[in-house]
């Protein structure tokens, strides 16, 4: 039996738990807060989408943000997915022996960093070796290095969380954040005292927007987002908000359980034959690695004690579906 | 019970896995001066790369019934994970469409001409033209072949016509490992009958080998010396190595995975813990109690990451247990190098079949002193072993270890 114990997410720009006695600025009632937020937030983004600027910084609260030395090497993901599991810790710290399992995007370092290499590296319009060695490289901040590393979602998050247990950073389009949900519950029946996984991704990286103008059609591309979401689960709980009942990948063509909430997670013209109670992307955005796991924390939110909803999650890649059921128990 | 079905490799040091083998056994090293890009006023001037025209011509010759019609062979990372995938499918005599496959693959796609074109497509200055980056970058990602980290999984999964789950571990030098895992856990799970895993590293580019060299991994004397002495840091090798696992004994190679662990340092950013306590944990894990005759050990060749390997496994084994690695032979695969020292530890064990039960000597050791006091490698080339622990270490503290044995 895995139960989960509280769900934490940032999106931009909600912000919201449930199982816990969170702080103050979280809200009371998660479904509310979220909605009425990223209704401003589908408002702002859809005016910044025609990408004629950069992004602006992720506009956090001071005690969820990396500060510091750490703040140069943080990528926006890994900043998000620091923001989400602190946001978590604050009821109650981790288990040093949990584990922690999180899909992840491709991480990129900051354009206008590697611009500067790139840029300094030029001599008469071409790349030249000999000024990349000389000047391109002594313009690179090493710590930016980090920013492209995607395992450092995982591992900011696992030093924020001081977490020891088995691990892994999966690749994600979404499918690879349902693969990791998998293995968490693995990682639990293995004898982990607790798991956290989750999912923490951007949309805002040039790189990113192109490669999804190019893997989507425009009607499926939505508009990019970005945020972190985790769930925390044991074997064994107190006072769980929620029972996970299935993980697995499935068949797109499946028939959906008649369950009391239907939650989908794809872009707007893959959705299923039955229509969904909620687009998750809607209300979210396109999050990539991040939204599988927003969408089973939006599931959870808008579920009534003892209700059932299915999630299915179609991956921005393959097309491939997973399927991830939730049971809310109070 | 998952077994390994069958192996396959391409290295520095051949186009296939015997020859890499036969290599290794003879001492032989893939390290040699970078020839692909001038390497004048780096700190480290050598590599293990692999020949791109030796790639495409095996690919040809492989393909020579059935081109690729896409392109995707263009890609580096993904035509060395086709080549190891082949050779191993073959060996594994499966007759299965239900099969995963996990490659480890984050490193080696952000190559310069990449780097360049886009910079060049977002004004080519140093500031970002977003509106100019919209126009011309989708060009510029169609002819760099630019691929994310599913990209060389998904491609073996696409041209094999497999239909199991398709998934890239992104655990910097431990994704060949974890990869490997992912797999034997897909299996157990039903998910898939049988699995593709491995990793794949093609990193030698001025990117990220300039990238390396500034921050001081990279080796000044050109040499990868693990455990030793006098090691200065690691060589950056390309390569790609697979296995196939399956749920039932295969004919050629009685090997199976008894056992596997995963940690997290959760110490640093950069330096691993200097203990090597969750090292440890993750070993300790992945052997259950059991023993091994053989450790196929991480190895970099870094002072810090040989000296917490080194702490862990004296704390486990003592100086009983011959260690080995295979990085100052083949260089640091990055995200592959877990996948080939698995290959390592599959070969200690084995007999028979490809594999003919033999350990590897550790190109570059010869003064022991791994910064552990009373650890010296041992190195034992003719002991019968059973059971072999291999280890992949990533940066930012991710470990896994995978325990392989022999079954008479």
């Amino acid at each position: 039996m895995t139960f989960i114990v509280s769900a934490s997410g940032v999106s931009v720009p909600a912000i919201f738990c449930d199982g816990s006695a969170g702080p103050a600025r979280v809200a009371a009632d998660p479904v509310d807060h979220i909605l009425r937020d990223n209704t401003v937030a589908l408002g702002r983004l859809a005016r910044a989408l025609p990408i004629a600027r950069d992004p602006a910084p992720i506009d956090l609260p001071e005690d969820l943000r990396v500060d510091g030395r750490g703040a140069k090497a943080v990528s926006r993901a890994a900043a998000l997915s620091v923001a989400a599991i602190r946001l978590m810790l604050q009821a109650e710290p981790a288990d040093p022996s949990a584990a922690l399992f999180v899909g992840v995007g491709a991480s990129g370092v900051e354009r206008a960093e590697l611009d500067r290499v790139v840029g300094s590296s030029r001599v008469d319009g071409a790349f030249s070796l000999p000024a990349f060695r000389r000047r391109g490289l002594r313009s690179f901040n090493p710590l930016r290095t980090f920013q492209s590393l995607p395992s450092f979602t995982l591992c900011h998050a696992a030093i924020e969380a001081s977490v020891h247990g088995p691990g892994e950073a999966t690749f994600s389009r979404g499918l690879g954040t349902v693969m990791a949900l998998a293995d968490a519950c693995d990682a639990l029946e293995d004898g982990a005292p607790e798991a956290f996984i989750g999912g923490a991704d951007t949309g805002h990286h040039p790189i990113t927007r192109i490669e999804r103008t190019r893997e989507a059609s425009v009607a499926d591309l939505g508009w990019l987002s970005e945020g972190a979401a985790f769930l925390r689960l044991r074997s064994v709980a107190e006072r769980p908000i929620g029972r996970l009942l299935e993980a697995r990948l499935c068949d797109g063509s499946e028939p959906v359980p008649p369950d009391d909430l239907f939650v989908v997670d794809a872009p707007r013209s893959t959705l299923p034959p039955r229509v969904a109670d909620v687009d998750a992307q809607a209300v979210f955005g396109a999050t990539l690695a991040a939204s599988p796991a927003l969408a089973w924390c939006l599931a959870l939110a808008r579920l009534d004690v003892s209700g059932v909803a299915t999630i299915r999650t179609r991956d921005a890649a393959s097309g491939a579906w997973g399927h991830v059921r939730i049971e809310r128990l109070r | 019970m998952t077994w390994v079905r069958g192996v396959g490799c391409v290295s520095a040091l051949g186009p296939d896995w015997t020859t890499t083998a036969d290599r290794l056994a003879a001492g032989a090293t893939g390290v040699s001066r970078v020839e692909r890009f001038d390497v004048r006023g780096f700190d480290c001037q050598t590599g293990a790369p692999v020949c791109s025209k030796t790639v495409s011509a095996e690919v040809q010759r492989r393909n020579s019934e059935r081109p690729p019609e896409d392109g995707a062979m263009l890609e580096p990372r993904v035509a060395m994970t086709w080549l190891a995938a082949t050779e191993a499918w073959a060996q594994a005599g499966l007759d299965t469409q239900r099969v995963g496959v996990f490659i480890g693959a984050e490193s080696g796609f952000a190559r310069y001409p990449f780097a360049f074109d886009l910079s060049r497509a977002a004004g080519g200055g140093r500031t970002f033209d977003h509106e100019a980056f919209a126009r011309e970058g989708e060009a510029v990602m169609q002819r760099a072949q630019h691929s994310d980290e599913l990209r060389p999984a998904a491609a073996v999964a696409a041209r094999f016509g497999f239909d199991g789950p398709v998934g890239a571990p992104a655990m910097a030098c431990a994704s060949g490992l974890a990869a490997v895992v992912e797999g034997v856990r897909s299996i157990a799970a039903g998910e898939c009958d049988a699995a593709i895993c491995g990793g794949v590293g093609a990193g030698l580019d001025p990117l990220l080998f300039g990238a390396f060299d500034r921050l001081g991994a990279l080796s000044p004397s050109g040499v990868a010396r693990p455990f030793d002495r006098r090691r200065d840091g690691f060589v950056l090798g390309e390569g790609a190595a697979c296995v196939v696992l399956g749920g039932t004994r295969g004919p050629s190679t009685p090997v199976r995975v008894a056992g596997w662990g995963r940690g997290l340092d959760a110490h640093h950013l950069t330096d691993p813990d200097p203990d090597g306590v969750v090292a440890e944990a993750t070993m300790r894990t992945a052997l259950g109690g059991q023993p091994v005759q053989y450790v196929q050990a991480h190895g970099t060749a870094t002072a810090k990451g040989d000296s917490s390997e080194a702490r862990a496994l004296y704390r486990l084994f003592g100086d009983d247990v011959p260690i080995g690695s295979v990085k100052g032979a083949l260089g640091h695969w990055i995200a592959g190098a877990g996948a080939v020292g698995l290959l390592c530890a599959i070969e200690a064990v084995s007999s028979g079949g490809t594999a003919r039960g033999r350990q590897f000597p550790t190109v570059g050791f010869e003064q022991a002193d791994a910064g552990c006091p009373g650890w010296h490698l041992r190195e034992t080339r003719d002991a019968s072993v059973q059971a072999a622990l291999v280890n992949a270490f990533g940066f930012g503290g991710g470990n896994v270890s995978v325990r392989v044995e022999r079954v008479s």
